[in-house]
Formats: structure tokens, sequence, C-alpha cells
């Protein structure tokens, strides 16, 4: 569309400075040499099963992946019923209350880890481990939130209302008619809600206990020591595990698209 | 006598401005009554009031003797077919039509059977596997229809379902809907603003206009006699004007108030002699007549008139009209 040479280098510019860091990790992961640099000396799998043999990455990969299952299922289960009584109940503040679950993803990370710490912790006493699930259940909820209102509100009403007619009381209505519909958004919800739990650092930063750790906290951890391409080889295999996420998400939100449109 | 009955039913959205305002209706037993009237005159609301989906303000609602205002959607078992078809995408054909009959814990069989009798009749046998998508559009419209009927339903009720079809289509669906409706013999209230459509398959028509029914009649007497000024021009009727200038065009009859009629009612003749004289100012092609804006003394008049050749802008004429094709709303 767009011939001007001017705009295609700044488009090659910007792609190269998104994707160069990470086609460089990538490469590195196989270096065979103890330290990330270039040029590459040979090829090596070393680095990823010296991942697999660390119990520090290995332990906070467990805890993470826990914590963003635990806390993307809780926020799918409250976004679920937030976006239906948003959307289907309006009333007077139903704006108001959508800004209010929104609003954790404008406010700076770092914050929301200190007034949760403060309130949490210092001031309510509650255990750490419940407090960090809390504190990711307030990360995730605005993406689950938005994405499972926008499923809602493309759904058409008068599906539901059919139900109703032949015969289901409203939770029946919704549950044999609307979710099944609402399906790709449910599963797309569900992978952002984890993929923002899993990458947090600033809300983990506060919340954890002694003695547990988080991924992407073990990794600044770990490079703050050893300069060696472990954390290459473990980037390398989370960057593959994201994109085999996109991919399905992408897929699955094809796949409701193909059916809303016939 | 009737089998339901609305009455004084008033619907608000904000407590202040009615959509419906003391709205009375009664509809026989196997009777097909439409709803018509231009978008926003409430007829939509009307038949959610009647389904159950729209909550009322005030008024009730009868059916066979028993009052049905407060009974939830779910237990009032009417059929209803909306705009839109609103099958459920990810079930079959078959499993839209068995759906009802599920939660009625209908036995297997007996579902079987009932599926296939009501396949049957709508004409979608052959469809049962597929999914909605794999359907045209007067296929989904069958559809619909076979799932609101197979829970034999003690209401029909149509929100203007053919409106997404194509023109040849909708006058097929429009006979079907008929031709079930008189073999089940189901009381049905079929939702439209389509005038042409409305008067051909309905026993009676309720013309609605602001919220409230204007006139509640058979097809023929809303189209020759209307009652009042919006359903006449609802119906076709064009001229209005008061009655001593319909005494002037020839119509020496008319009782006192206003008076309208038909363009073709007219009679135009280039002599002028007894008629009332006036001068062609605006000529337009309507396919099988032309019609004529006839400058008079008394008004301009829309005149329509298929004779050869046709006239031209500028002819003299005299233009006349016979007492009983003027409707006179009284004083």
């Amino acid at each position: 569309m767009y011939h001007h040479r001017l705009l295609r280098s700044i488009a090659i510019i910007t792609l190269a400075f998104l994707f160069v860091p990470l086609f460089l990790i990538v490469l590195t992961s196989f270096n065979s040499t103890d330290t990330i640099s270039l040029p590459l000396e040979g090829f090596s799998l070393a680095w990823f099963s010296k991942v697999f043999a660390s119990r520090s990455l290995m332990g906070s990969l467990k805890t993470s992946m826990l914590l963003g299952i635990f806390a993307a299922s809780l926020g799918l289960v409250i976004g679920l019923f937030a976006a239906i009584a948003l959307n289907k109940r309006k009333g007077k503040f139903s704006s108001f209350l959508l800004s209010l679950f929104l609003s954790p993803s404008l406010i700076p990370g770092i914050v929301i880890g200190y007034v949760l710490f403060r309130m949490l912790v210092v001031l309510l006493e509650i255990p750490l481990t419940t407090a960090m699930l809390l504190g990711h259940l307030l990360v995730v909820l605005p993406y689950t939130v938005r994405i499972l209102s926008a499923g809602i509100r493309e759904c058409d009403v008068s599906i539901e209302e059919a139900a109703r007619t032949l015969g289901c009381t409203p939770v029946q209505a919704f549950v044999k008619v609307v979710l099944p519909d609402l399906q790709p958004a449910v599963l797309s919800a569900f992978m952002l809600a984890f993929i923002n739990s899993f990458n947090n650092i600033p809300v983990s930063m506060y919340l954890k206990a002694p003695g547990m750790n988080t991924l992407p906290y073990a990794m600044m951890n770990y490079i703050e020591y050893t300069y060696d391409p472990t954390v290459s080889a473990l980037s390398v295999m989370l960057m593959a595990l994201t994109l085999v996420f996109m991919v399905l998400s992408d897929l699955l939100a094809a796949h409701g698209e193909n059916r809303r449109n016939s | 006598m009737s089998y339901g009955t609305l009455k004084d039913i008033t619907v608000s959205y904000d407590g202040k401005n009615n959509i419906l305002e003391n709205l009375n209706l009664e509809i026989g037993k196997g009777e097909l009554l439409s709803l018509l009237g231009p978008s926003g005159c409430g007829k939509t609301t009307t038949l959610r009031v009647i389904a159950g989906l729209m909550p009322v303000s005030g008024g009730t609602f009868t059916l066979d003797g028993t009052d049905m205002t407060k009974v939830p959607v779910h237990a009032r078992s009417f059929g209803v077919v909306f705009q839109s078809y609103a099958l459920f995408p990810h079930q079959s054909v078959h499993d839209n039509i068995a759906f009802g009959l599920k939660l009625r814990k209908v036995s297997a069989s007996e579902i079987e059977e009932k599926v296939h009798k009501m396949a049957d009749l709508c004409g979608i046998s052959e469809f049962l596997d597929r999914l909605p998508r794999n359907l045209s559009g007067g296929q989904r419209q069958r559809v619909a229809l076979a799932r609101a009927l197979v829970i034999e339903p003690k209401l029909l009720l149509l929100d203007e379902p053919l409106s997404n079809l194509d023109a040849q289509l909708r006058i097929q669906m429009r006979t079907t809907i008929k031709r079930i409706q008189r073999e089940l013999g189901i009381t049905t209230i079929f939702v439209t603003h389509d005038q042409e459509e409305c008067f051909s398959i309905s026993d009676r028509v309720a013309v609605m206009d602001k919220g409230k029914i204007v006139q509640c009649d058979t097809p023929e007497a809303i189209f020759h006699h209307p009652t009042n000024e919006m359903v006449a021009r609802f119906v076709g009727f064009r001229n209005f004007a008061p009655a001593e200038t319909y005494r002037k065009l020839g119509a020496r009859q008319v009782p006192d108030g206003l008076c309208c009629s038909r363009p073709a009612s007219f009679s135009i003749i280039k002599e002028t002699g007894s008629a009332l004289q006036g001068k062609i100012e605006v000529r337009s092609y309507l396919g099988n007549s032309y019609q004529y804006e006839v400058g008079t003394e008394a008004g301009v008049f829309s005149v329509s008139s298929s004779c050869e050749p046709p006239l031209s802008v500028g002819d003299k004429v005299g233009v006349s009209i016979a007492g009983e094709d003027v409707v006179s709303f009284g004083a």
C-alpha cells in the first residue's frame, strides 16, 4: 500500500529493534561458551540442561505456574460474574464499576504491590501465600473482565431469550446457551490472565514469602550473580511457550469469529 | 369469546415516558392477529410483554382465563420466533428443535417422533444434521419456526420474521406460515411494519402508533375504512382536505369533517365540463400508471391515472371523485 522509502525504513528499524534482541538470545542460548557473547563458538544444549538441573529455577517455575493457574482460574470465575452483572444488569454505577475493575491495569504495578503489602500483610496479617494469590488476582482481573465483557456484548441477546421462551430458567439459559457461545472468550481470557500473572514482578516482589520465588524474580536473581546463558535458554523456552499460547488463542478466536459470522 | 386479553398495559423504561400506554387488545382462539405500525410504535414491545420478556408497569395479561402477568418467561410455554432467528449456533438443527422438548423431560423416542414430524411440516427434514451456519436464511427461518412450534405452545409469537429474507422468499414464507398456522390451529401474533405482508396473512390487524392501538379490525375494513388520519396515511390515503373541498370535486354526500382519498380513486379528464378545473404541476412515472400533482383553486391533489397517452405538465384538466371513494373522519 504505502511505497514510501522513509516509512519503510522506519518500519524495518522498528521491527529490528523488537526482534534482533530476541533473535540474539535464541542464538546465544545454543552457544557453547559460558558468557552471553558473539561470535558463536560451537553448538551446545548444555544451558538447557542446566535450567532443568537448577533447583531455584525449576522450583520458581513451579511456583509461577501454580500461581498463574490459580490466579487465572479465580480471576476467570470472578471476572465472568462481574462481566455478566456489568453488561446484563446495567445500573447507575455500571460504568463506574467497570472502570474500577479495569483500574489495576492502569496503576503502576509497583504501587499496587506496595499498597497490597501494607494492607494485606502489615495491616490484616494475611498469610503471604494467600496475599500473593490475592495480589495476582488483582493483576489478572482487568483482563478477564474486559475480555469476557466484550464476549458477552457480542453474543446475540435473542439467543438467550429464545432459550428462556423454550423453558429455560435464567441460569439454565446461561449455562446451556450463552456459555458455549462464550467459550472462545473464556479461553482467551484465561490465557491472557495466566501470562500476565506469570510475567508479573512488582506485585510478587512485595508479597513473596521468604524462600518462595516466582520465575521472573528468580531469573533476575540468577543473572545478578552469573552471566552464563542459562537464563537465555530459559527465556527461549518461555518464548516458545508464549508462542504456543498465542497461536492457540488466535486459533480459538478465529474459530469463534467464523462461527459468529456465519 | 376472546382467548387472550391485554388490559390497560403500560410499559415504561424510566418511570416517566411510557412506551406503551393503557394498551388494550383481545385475540380470539386460533386467530392470526398482526401488530402493524411504523418503527418505534411499540409493536415489538407489545410482543415482548406478551412473551414475558418485558416487565409491565401496569395492566394485566390474561390467557385462557389465567392471569399471566406475573408468570415468568420460561413457565409461559409460548413459541417465539425472533427477527434474527436466534438459533443456537453450537447445536445442530435437530438439537435446536429438540431443545424445548428435552427441558420438558419428554422421552427420547417421543422427542424423535415430534422433531421429525415438525421438521416434515416445516420442510427441513433433510437438514437435521446441519449446523445453523450451514443453512440459508429461509431454512433458518423454518428451523426457528419448527423450534417454536414443537413445544405445542399456547401462543405463537412472530417478531418481524420475514424482514431478513429477500422479496421472493418472503412471499413464499408467509404462505408457509399461514398454512402451518391453519393446520395446527394455533393462536398467533405477528409483528410487522410491512402493510402488504400483514394484510395478506392476518385475520385481524391492530395498527399501532406511539404506543397505542389506533385501529383493530379485519384487513379489508382497515384498507377501505380507516378510522383516523394516521391509519389512513399508513394504508395509502392521501389528499387530506375538509369536506367542502371534496364537495367541489363532485362528492356531494360526504359528511362534515376531515376527508381523504386514494390517488387512484380520482377520474381525470382533459375536457373540463362539470369537474373541478386544474392544471398539472408535476408528473411522476410509477410503472403501471402516472401520478400527477394537480393544482386547483381548492388545493393540490395527488391523482394517479393510467390513461394513454399520458398528460403532460401544464395541461388543463378536470378532476372529480365519487362519494363512496372518500373516507371521512367526522367532525
